[in-house]
């Protein structure tokens, strides 16, 4: 569905991310992980266009988006949801996601508000607090359904679990796969989280220091005794 | 034909603008300090030249000449202002009064002029009192400049100016003339001004003499301003305004370094402002201080040259005024030739259009220079000397 | 009157309903765009003028009739319509270029002052070049002049736009919380405010949003000016310079990050503005039998107090957000 060729990315001057290729399958799980410092955002950030692309190509659905400016994914079916300052803090959950459909009109909007409560029913109970006195979870919890307001096909999801307790970070997971399995959405996941993300993902690249050092199955990935321990802290 | 005094006050206010400019720049442009307030600064040094030089010199007198003094300020006219106030009550607190004012300071001025300690203590006075004030105007605008940010920094820094000047001293009358105007009193001792009348040049001595003495102070701030532009502190300053947190982990004391310049600053505008006051504008009056003549158009100046760029700077100063000026002059002569062909027919708009037209000007200018050329004519050249300036300005002109 | 009459604390609720709404402005478009305004003022004295030519050319002939009073009706909105068209030609013309270009604060501040110096002599040549016998003759003479003081029960006569001021304040208060609040749009404005980056992901216009907030801006600053006319003793643009020291003062004591904040500041600041040098002096006389006249350093109250809060007491009014304000 999504297929990244050779993507050289940068800001600036300062090139981080050297010729990485992968490809997203539909309504699969894609996660990429590394080290701290490898580029996973930096990666991602030049997938949405936020970064510079210096050279390589993004295509989605065999169509080439690399240029396409970050709030025009939006109309390919592209849901992108950065890891911080992806909610409102002063704007309540039921306007966070008013805003998250901007556009799509009154019924449709009341429409999409109500299936994603149905999914995430913790939500429901806090709708009218301010974002900003949300727990972390329930703060992911809104920034991914502010994503699926508009009903992408493709979602892009910057580190959800970061600052979550493991419980909850693991909660957060299951919902995700949910999304693949019952919402039959296609996720693009970065993950400092490893071993939790791999084990629910279907496959999974390893990035380090801006370069692909394993691309293939998560399971194989687990399994990898010397790139887990040298990278991934699995044992 | 022009008259060369006319022509020598105008080169006096260049001058002045320069001094101001150099001032502004070291603060705003080197620092990054928004100095919106600039007016209060240099009315500070015009205060002391129309207020406290006058009082000092009567006070003086007091102890030099008291006879002098007596027949000075006894004066019948006067009763009704004063009463049966003793004479240092007089000076103190009615020599601003406008009609005893109007009469009192072309007589005092012929008393310094003949009198050489008197006239070198008021001058030296004068000086030094700017210079301190300056530094103390520098240290209370200092106060909010080491805690605020930039916009709040610049919003409060004008309303300081604007209150002090336009409000607190336009509305005290016995301070310094408040409402009306006061007169600023003659400096040169006449031993000075014989030599200066000697010049074939028919003018007033004491103009030449303010004019050389301009001169010679604006090319000493601006020695001095590149000294400091490129000295240890001035890379420092440029590099605290282009990015402060990595300044201060290098241990340098930000609120120790903003202080420093905005005294140095303070007292560099406060002095163009007794040369202002004291050679070419001869009343002092709060009111004329305003936010638009010295802290708008020395910004629109120093943004026109080119921030933190001395030299830009001055040539800034220079394009500006004579632009303004030349607007003035020149518009009434384009209004008779729209009248001869009918375009115009309201006379009395020539005036009003010739005060509104250089303001206009200058905004123009500025926000044209903000988007096309942010970073003004001559761009800043870090840590280079005059000498390589001068260089690089004779190899642009030889090519 | 040691003891302020009635009719004296309506007239100071006027002041700080003005300001109120000129703070309110001023703060709109800070926290939409980061600009700080220094031509709001000046947008202020066009409102002023527009009430004094309406009132010129239509409502002179209907001094008798009750008609009159429908003046305060009129007047505020078409000098709404006149000013906000004005900030959106500033903003669309001057700050979103600069903007777009990447332009400082600062930079952007030189840019309003500049803009500002052009609106106040573009108004000023506009006073001096219409006829004599209409703008002119407003220029000098007490404004006031043109209201009837009506009898109002328990205050006695006083200036009807006294009254206007502080139920529009009020209204537009209300007003501006339901739009932000309750459609779309106005919550729309609140996130492109609070994230833009995000606002822009999820494909809010936040360009239309600035746009809009510009023009709420201009709008609520001329229909303060256009009630304010009747208090000012004549017009005079050069009155703006000062002005905006307090317009600043109110938004800044409530939090510069706030509208409620800058309604309440803005309130505080106008109407202490009037009643403490007038307090003060009153009270100089009871003690010392001798009279002196502080109204006319009425401006340094706001200053003092906007010092007071930026230097001593950051916190500002309670609760308010200063974080990002004062440096280290």
């Amino acid at each position: 569905m999504l297929r990244v060729e050779s993507l050289n990315v940068g800001y600036g001057k300062f090139h981080i991310i050297f010729d990485v290729s992968f490809e997203v399958k539909e309504r699969t799980i894609f996660t990429i992980v590394g080290p701290n410092g490898g580029g996973k955002s930096t990666l991602l950030n030049g997938i949405m266009g936020i970064a510079t692309v210096f050279s390589g190509r993004v295509l989605y659905k065999g169509q080439d988006i690399t240029r396409v400016p970050p709030h025009e994914k939006s109309k390919y079916g592209i849901g992108y949801t950065p890891q911080t300052d992806n909610i409102f803090p002063g704007l309540t959950v039921m306007e966070n996601l008013m805003m998250a459909a901007y556009g799509l009109g009154e019924s449709m909007a009341r429409d999409r508000i109500e299936k994603v409560l149905a999914y995430y029913p913790a939500l429901r109970r806090r709708i009218d607090a301010k974002a900003r006195n949300l727990s972390g979870g329930e703060r992911q919890m809104l920034a991914i359904s502010m994503n699926l307001m508009r009903d992408p096909e493709f979602i892009i999801l910057d580190e959800p679990t970061s600052g979550l307790a493991p419980i909850i970070a693991k909660d957060l997971l299951k919902r995700i796969v949910g999304m693949r399995d019952e919402l039959k959405k296609t996720i693009l996941l970065v993950e400092q989280n490893a071993k939790a993300a791999l084990e629910v993902s279907d496959d999974a690249m390893l990035l380090v220091s801006g370069r692909s050092e394993f691309i293939g199955k998560a399971q194989a990935l687990l399994k990898d005794e010397e790139l887990g321990r040298k990278y991934l802290g699995v044992k | 034909m022009v008259e060369l005094s006319a022509l020598m006050i105008e080169l006096g206010n260049i001058i002045t603008f320069v001094m101001v400019v150099l001032a502004l720049n070291l603060m705003a442009g080197f620092a990054g300090i928004p100095n919106f307030g600039m007016a209060v600064f240099v009315y500070t040094g015009a205060f002391v030249v129309g207020a406290l030089s006058v009082r000092f010199a009567l006070l003086l007198l007091a102890v030099l000449d008291p006879a002098t003094l007596e027949a000075l300020l006894n004066k019948p006219s006067y009763k009704p202002y004063v009463g049966d106030m003793s004479l240092v009550e007089i000076i103190l607190f009615k020599t601003m009064e406008p009609t005893i004012n109007r009469t009192l300071i072309p007589e005092l001025s012929s008393i310094i002029s003949q009198n050489l300690v008197l006239a070198l203590s008021v001058l030296i006075f004068t000086f030094v009192v700017a210079v301190f004030l300056g530094v103390v105007v520098g240290v209370i605008s200092s106060y909010a400049a080491v805690r605020l940010k930039e916009d709040y920094l610049a919003i409060a820094l004008l309303a300081f100016s604007e209150m002090m000047v336009q409000v607190f001293f336009a509305q005290t009358d016995s301070l310094a003339g408040g409402r009306y105007a006061i007169y600023a009193p003659n400096m040169w001792p006449s031993e000075l001004s014989s030599v200066a009348a000697a010049l074939p040049l028919g003018v007033k001595p004491e103009l030449t003499l303010g004019l050389i003495l301009a001169i010679g102070l604006a090319a000493l701030t601006y020695l001095y301003a590149e000294r400091i532009a490129n000295s240890p502190m001035g890379r420092a300053l440029r590099a605290m305004r282009d990015d402060e947190f990595v300044l201060s982990t290098y241990g340098r004391d930000i609120a120790a370094m903003r202080l420093r310049v905005m005294m140095i600053g303070g007292a560099l505008a406060a002095l163009a402002g007794v040369i202002y006051a004291m050679n070419f504008q001869p009343v002092v009056k709060a009111t004329d201080y305003t936010r638009l003549a010295w802290t708008f158009v020395p910004w629109a100046m120093m943004i026109i040259g080119g921030m933190a760029n001395n030299l830009g700077v001055v040539l800034g100063a220079v394009a500006i005024y004579v632009g303004r000026k030349a607007l003035e002059f020149a518009l009434p002569e384009l209004f008779d030739a729209l009248k001869a062909v009918g375009l115009v027919t309201e006379a009395a708009a020539v005036d009003v259009i010739r005060a509104v037209a250089p303001n206009i000007f200058v905004g123009v200018l500025i926000l044209l220079m903000l988007y096309l050329r942010p970073k003004g004519l001559v761009e800043e050249m870090p840590g280079r000397t005059l000498g390589d300036k001068l260089r690089e300005l004779k190899e642009k002109f030889s090519r | 009157m040691v003891l302020p009459s009635l009719e004296f604390l309506l007239s100071s609720a006027a002041a700080g309903a003005a300001l109120a709404l000129l703070s309110m402005g001023i703060t709109l478009t800070y926290m939409t765009t980061r600009v700080s305004n220094f031509a709001h003022a000046t947008m202020a004295i066009i409102g002023a003028v527009t009430t004094l030519l309406l009132l010129d050319r239509f409502f002179a002939g209907l001094r008798d009739s009750p008609l009159y009073y429908t003046l305060f009706l009129v007047s505020p909105l078409l000098a709404a319509v006149v000013t906000g068209a004005v900030a959106v030609i500033m903003y669309v013309t001057t700050i979103r270029p600069l903007i777009k270009k990447g332009t400082g604060l600062i930079g952007l501040m030189i840019a309003t002052l500049a803009f500002d110096i052009i609106l106040n002599n573009l108004l000023t040549l506009f006073l001096q070049l219409t006829p004599a016998q209409t703008v002119g003759r407003l220029l000098e003479a007490n404004v006031k002049g043109y209201l009837v003081p009506v009898s109002i029960p328990l205050v006695g006569y006083m200036y009807p736009h006294r009254l206007f001021l502080p139920i529009l304040a009020l209204l537009v208060g209300i007003g501006l919380h339901l739009f932000l609040t309750r459609t779309q749009f106005g919550i729309s404005m609140r996130a492109s405010i609070e994230n833009p980056q995000l606002a822009r992901i999820i494909g809010i216009n936040v360009e239309r949003v600035y746009l809009v907030s510009w023009f709420l801006s201009g709008a609520t600053a001329g229909m303060a000016g256009s009630l304010l006319a009747f208090e000012m003793p004549g017009i005079s643009p050069a009155a703006a310079y000062l002005y905006i020291v307090s317009i600043f003062a109110g938004s800044i004591v409530g939090g510069l990050n706030s509208i409620y904040g800058a309604l309440a500041g803005g309130f505080l600041v106008g109407s202490m503005e009037a009643i403490v040098p007038v307090f003060i002096s009153d009270v100089y006389q009871l003690v010392t039998g001798e009279y002196i006249d502080l109204l006319r350093y009425q401006r340094m109250f706001s200053f003092l107090l906007l010092i007071l809060v930026l230097l001593v007491a950051p916190e500002g009014l309670a609760g308010i957000k200063w974080r990002g304000i004062r440096r280290g």
